[in-house]
């Protein structure tokens, strides 16, 4: 399995993006992007990736890959795109679950992890020793050694697990439990659950802010957004986003003033003063949006959306979509090199 | 800016709150904490089977069960609910709930619950074979056919309830095919962690989820996660509490009881043979 996906990636991408030759359906660019310049969306549906260039906003190629692609994260030195796989087959493992990861910019394929089955969402410390994924079947979340690709822990988290999260300096990881509605802190060094906590119900997503005192959680039944006291790990705030919103993916702003939530099926994202813990804005995007990411200057903020197949891209000052990345069916996750 | 979840909670908290003084001021709270073990109600075959030694920290459920006993696809998705709701528990580290068994007549059944120190109970009737509600919130997870008693609150929809939600749809709603039958799920459903919630049962028991499965796992939830949500020992502010929760229960919407103490859910269409045709929203 890994050298026809690093075939076919690597070649997808030297073809679209350094020799300016288009691959169906993404528009091509002829401009080989910088490294630091490129943006990866998901694509479940169609179970492909769309790369991009996050500098000009506009799609580069449309690479496919052996599994149903969810959650992605791209390592914290812009080395390596981490992409949570999963078989046709949602809840029986098979060989298509894993987490891939490819090198960048070339994304040839270098590695492939055993993550347990149907892993939605990947996340990696920031020294990129660790990846953790949710095993939303299992109940789990599996704990992998990057360099040995060997597994060094499944946990027992919450029910029906999804939303993966590492903090910023690395210590704890957040576990999302969508039927449990419960959020469980695992300590990333030794490997034990050290608390575990209620939100509202049907947790999808978290996020740490940069100092990694906060740490924000969506709720879809709920509606809401948590504020979590990081550090303690309980609730401190509870922020209502609309009756229709259904929200998933968050992102904190570089600077850690604002949150951005998705609202899913409402084809909205918010936008959430962290502090007061106060809705500012709410900006239409795409359909269904899911997957959200920043720029890491903060001034660009990337929606994957499900329903219309495409990459909203937000400019956070003025709240406007200034551009449309195409993508391909099903949009779930979107990734930029830090 | 709290959100209406937020509210629903503490204004559950205050009502449990208000309803803990006022018992006590009237001398009248039950104490969960020195409940005796559960006696069998007189005259019910078979009455208390489960529960045995209990040690009274924990919050006790009760399951009131016909004299026959309960749907197999019933014990089922019951048997479900409680493993989820002791692993719930466990990484919270409070208390995992007790489940108190009782089979019988329901108005006896009820009392010896009562006596046992359950704050809430499910039951195997439909809510038009159950007395008037007492302080203590009743789950039917068996569909009514005739007029509900007072104050139950009904998990599985009324035969009503189905006819109405049918009579709703749009005449071409399910592409020419024939809805023969609303129901409150079905083992094709896929969204919002339906086909998570369906594979757990299916490999837990080898045997799909059915709508009276679903019930009983949904009221199982319900009564659970409002003791996380509103802890309280007292069974009517565990019903207060109950009344004003939102939950999920893998149908896309925050489910509530309404004022007539059914719950408020999208129901499914099939046709004559059982197979899935849609959803039919609330």
């Amino acid at each position: 399995m890994r050298r026809p996906l690093a075939a076919r990636a690597g070649a997808a991408l030297a073809a679209a993006a350094f020799a300016g030759v288009a691959l169906a359906p993404a528009a091509a660019d002829t401009a080989p992007p910088d490294r630091r310049c490129l943006g990866f969306a998901s694509n479940e549906d169609a179970r492909s990736l769309t790369v991009f260039d996050a500098c000009r906003d506009a799609a580069l190629a449309e690479i496919p890959v052996p599994g149903r692609p969810r959650g992605l994260v791209v390592s914290r030195d812009g080395t390596r795109l981490y992409v949570a796989l999963s078989d046709r087959e949602r809840q029986q493992q098979g060989s298509e679950d894993a987490v891939l990861a490819l090198a960048l910019p070339g994304l040839a394929e270098v590695g492939r992890y055993d993550a347990g089955s149907d892993p939605e969402v990947v996340d990696v410390t920031p020294d990129g020793t660790r990846l953790f994924a949710a095993n939303e079947d299992a109940g789990t979340a599996t704990a992998t050694d990057v360099a040995s690709a060997r597994p060094l822990a499944t946990l027992v988290v919450g029910i029906e697990p999804e939303g993966v999260a590492v903090s910023p300096d690395g210590r704890v990881v957040y576990v999302t439990a969508e039927t449990s509605s419960t959020v469980t802190a695992i300590d990333a060094a030794s490997l034990q659950v050290v608390a575990s906590f209620l939100v509202d119900p049907r947790p999808r997503a978290a996020a740490f802010s940069p100092d990694g005192r906060r740490a924000f959680v969506t709720a879809e039944i709920g509606g809401s957004v948590a504020a979590v006291d990081a550090v303690a790990h309980r609730v401190i705030g509870t922020v209502a986003l609309g009756e229709d919103a259904k929200p998933v993916g968050v992102v904190v702003s570089p600077d850690g003033a604002t949150v951005y939530v998705a609202l899913g099926h409402a084809g909205r994202v918010a936008v959430v003063d962290a502090a007061a813990l106060r809705v500012r804005a709410q900006v239409r995007v795409g359909r269904r949006p899911w997957g959200l990411a920043l720029s890491r200057d903060g001034r660009k903020l990337y929606t994957a959306n499900g329903g219309s197949g495409d990459v909203s891209v937000v400019d956070t000052r003025s709240l406007q979509v200034v551009a449309t990345v195409r993508a391909a069916a099903g949009t779930w996750g979107v990734a930029l090199v830090p | 800016m709290t959100s209406a979840w937020t509210r629903r909670r503490v204004l559950a908290a205050a009502l449990a709150g208000a309803a803990l003084l006022a018992r006590r001021a009237a001398g009248i709270e039950a104490r969960t904490e020195d409940a005796a073990r559960p006696t069998p109600p007189a005259g019910a075959p078979g009455a208390f089977v489960g529960a045995p030694g209990g040690d009274g920290a924990r919050p006790r459920i009760g399951w009131l069960v016909p004299a026959a006993g309960a749907p197999q696809a019933a014990e089922q998705g019951l048997a479900l609910a409680h493993e989820e709701a002791e692993r719930a528990a466990t990484l919270l580290r409070v208390d995992p709930p007790e489940l108190v068994r009782v089979a019988g007549d329901p108005a006896q059944g009820l009392a010896a619950l009562a006596r046992a120190g359950a704050v809430a109970a499910l039951a195997a009737f439909g809510a038009d074979a159950l007395p008037p509600a007492g302080a203590l919130a009743v789950l039917a997870v068996v569909p009514a056919r005739g007029a509900p008693a007072p104050g139950a609150l009904q998990v599985a929809s009324s035969e009503a309830a189905r006819a109405a939600a049918l009579a709703a749809a749009a005449p071409d709603a399910f592409g020419g095919r024939a809805a023969a039958r609303a129901v409150d799920w079905h083992p094709a459903l896929v969204r919002y962690g339906a086909a998570q919630l369906n594979e757990r049962y299916a490999r837990r028991f080898g045997t799909a989820m059915d709508e009276t499965a679903w019930a009983a796992w949904c009221a199982h939830k319900a009564a659970h996660e409002t003791l996380l949500r509103a802890p309280a020992s007292h069974a009517g502010a565990v019903r207060e509490a109950l009344r004003a929760l939102a939950f999920d229960a893998h149908k896309g919407v925050p489910l509530r009881f309404g004022a007539d103490g059914a719950l408020v859910q999208p129901r499914y269409a099939v046709d004559a043979g059982g197979a899935l045709l849609g959803e039919l929203r609330p």
